[in-house]
């Protein structure tokens, strides 16, 4: 299978890594960092991943023969423990800098260099694939997909973050979504669907919360005629909301969606699921009226509490060509799922959605 | 440009080489060793963002980088508007994403001496950037620029910070913007090697 990772981004690879993935019909999973990098809705694409990832991303990767590593540096977000990683695979690494190569993994066989570069030469050399060929392994994974989806339990308790993202994808589906760090990043992560690269901007290695506003502003500045949204939560979105000010003086219209659970969510959920919820200091509800707060500042402010008035919302905030804040009061307890726990190794993935 | 007598102040050679790198935006916030910087900003076409919190500089910077696939570009002044783009670099410099941080900084003669507003930003950026300078001699600013711009956009991308004392940007030089870089020790591998693809091409032919 294929790993790909940011660097398919950097150089300007997908096309070739579309081409490579269809040429020896193998599925393709893309990190964090690499999502965009190939579009999420073809067939030979298992999703993200890890951590977070789909379990049928992970299943592959412990069940396949060789894994090749495009731009990608084997981050332990996505590895889990390492020892158990991929354990059936022979390792091939693709990657522009030497020092990446069996930096966390052994690698088999290394190539240095770009990943535009290599993967077309791999198109060249590499005898195709039918793909009655591969039909055995393509099965297995298609059985994964259907038996493990993604999924949440539906509206009746309260709003879905998860369903917000779905309704972002299908009001604006050429966005380019910017995050900030923690469950919503996740969530934007699986819900959203990506055909373009450079679609998907969020901060991975170093996990920034605060990242995701100004990096919005800066990508509306750069690509004016997109839409732009920034996916927050409302912990991440307090520690720069001062950028309301740059967004409005500037005239740059970018929408934030605050997936308000009134928690630092991320970290609730190890407290949920590993220090039987004690919540120390995680809870941050009714910190600040984010709609007084986007008016005070000049921009659009809209709350929504209802699933019925995500749509309407959306469509004002795409309509109004201001920058706009919109205040999602989200079910507060829900988790991020599946989940391997830090250090597992990543086909042990849990089912953690809320009845 | 001509190329005779193009005398001109480090600031305005600082405006003139960011115009030679095609740069079209860039975001920051002033500080008064930048007052020099600004007023070339004032005097030019170079659309300049102010943001409210440096580190939104940096990361504005990134945003920029990740959707056009450009060179993202921040400015912010010396000691706390240095330190406040620190975790912008590091986040640019663990996603691998093209990014010049300018920053400036006080005047040479006082470097070290504990001055207003001054941080050892080369220092403190050491282990985030993929390189950095401290511009000792404004007749080396084009240099300097040319070569961040390549380091940060070339090979692995990544952060490069350029420092520029204050009275650097008031000396004044001859420009004159170089044509390419030389770099020893650094030359990025694009092509891989063939001996290697075709090990990998025989591998994936045998992998089920």
């Amino acid at each position: 299978m294929i790993y790909a990772g940011g660097g398919i981004l950097g150089s300007n690879a997908s096309e070739e890594l579309l081409q490579f993935a269809e040429h020896v019909q193998t599925p393709v999973t893309t990190t964090l960092t690499g999502i965009g990098g190939f579009p999420t809705q073809h067939p030979l694409y298992v999703g993200m991943p890890g951590m977070h990832g789909t379990k049928y991303a992970n299943y592959t990767i412990q069940e396949c023969d060789l894994l090749i590593a495009v731009g990608a540096r084997f981050d332990d977000r996505v590895t889990g423990k390492l020892a158990s990683f991929a354990p059936n695979a022979k390792i091939l690494h693709i990657d522009i800098d030497p020092a990446e190569i069996s930096k966390n993994i052994a690698v088999d066989i290394p190539i240095v260099g770009d990943a535009k570069n290599i993967l077309a030469s791999l198109n060249k050399y590499v005898k195709p694939v039918e793909k009655e060929n591969r039909k055995e392994w393509l099965d297995r994974i298609e059985g994964w997909k259907k038996s493990y989806p993604l999924h949440y339990v539906g509206e009746q308790d309260g709003l879905k973050p998860q369903y917000i993202i779905e309704q972002i994808y299908e009001a604006c589906k050429d966005a380019i979504i910017v995050t900030e760090v923690g469950q919503h990043q996740m969530w934007a992560a699986q819900y959203y669907k990506f055909s373009e690269p450079r679609s998907f901007i969020t901060s991975g290695g170093l996990g920034t919360m605060g990242y995701g506003y100004p990096a919005s502003i800066g990508a509306k500045v750069g690509k004016p005629d997109r839409v732009v949204f920034n996916i927050a939560g409302d912990g991440s979105f307090q520690m720069n909301s001062q950028e309301i000010a740059t967004a409005v003086q500037n005239d740059i219209p970018v929408i934030v969606a605050i997936m308000n659970n009134g928690y630092l969510g991320m970290v609730r959920q190890w407290q949920e699921l590993f220090f039987e919820k004690r919540y120390s200091h995680t809870c941050i509800r009714d910190s600040v009226d984010f709609v007084k707060l986007a008016e005070a500042y000049g921009a659009v402010g809209i709350r929504v509490e209802k699933t019925s008035e995500v749509k309407p919302a959306l469509e004002k905030a795409m309509d109004s060509g201001k920058p706009v804040i919109i205040d999602f009061i989200v079910e507060c307890e829900e988790n991020v799922s599946p989940m391997v726990p830090a250090g597992a190794p990543i086909n042990e993935i849990l089912d953690l959605e809320r009845k | 440009m001509s190329e005779n007598n193009n005398k001109m102040t480090g600031a305005r050679a600082i405006i003139e080489c960011l115009y030679e790198e095609n740069v079209e935006v860039i975001f920051g916030y002033p500080g008064g060793v930048l007052l020099h910087i600004y007023d070339e900003i004032y005097k030019s076409d170079l659309r300049h963002i102010l943001v409210r919190h440096e580190q939104a500089a940096a990361h504005a910077a990134e945003g920029y980088a990740r959707a056009t696939g450009k060179v993202g570009v921040c400015l912010a002044t010396s000691g706390p508007g240095a330190t406040n783009l620190v975790t912008g670099i590091a986040n640019a410099y663990m996603d691998s994403i093209p990014m010049v941080a300018l920053t400036g900084q006080v005047p040479r003669s006082m470097i070290g001496n504990d001055a207003f507003q001054e941080a050892n930003i080369t220092g403190i950026t050491m282990p985030i950037t993929k390189h950095n300078y401290l511009v000792q001699d404004a007749k080396d600013l084009p240099r300097i620029i040319k070569e961040a711009f390549h380091i940060a956009s070339t090979g692995r991308p990544g952060p490069v910070l350029i420092d520029l004392p204050k009275d650097i940007t008031t000396e004044e030089i001859e420009f004159s913007y170089p044509d390419k870089v030389d770099l020893k020790g650094y030359k990025p591998t694009y092509k891989g090697n063939l001996q290697q693809v075709k090990r990998a091409a025989s591998a994936i032919e045998k992998a089920h």
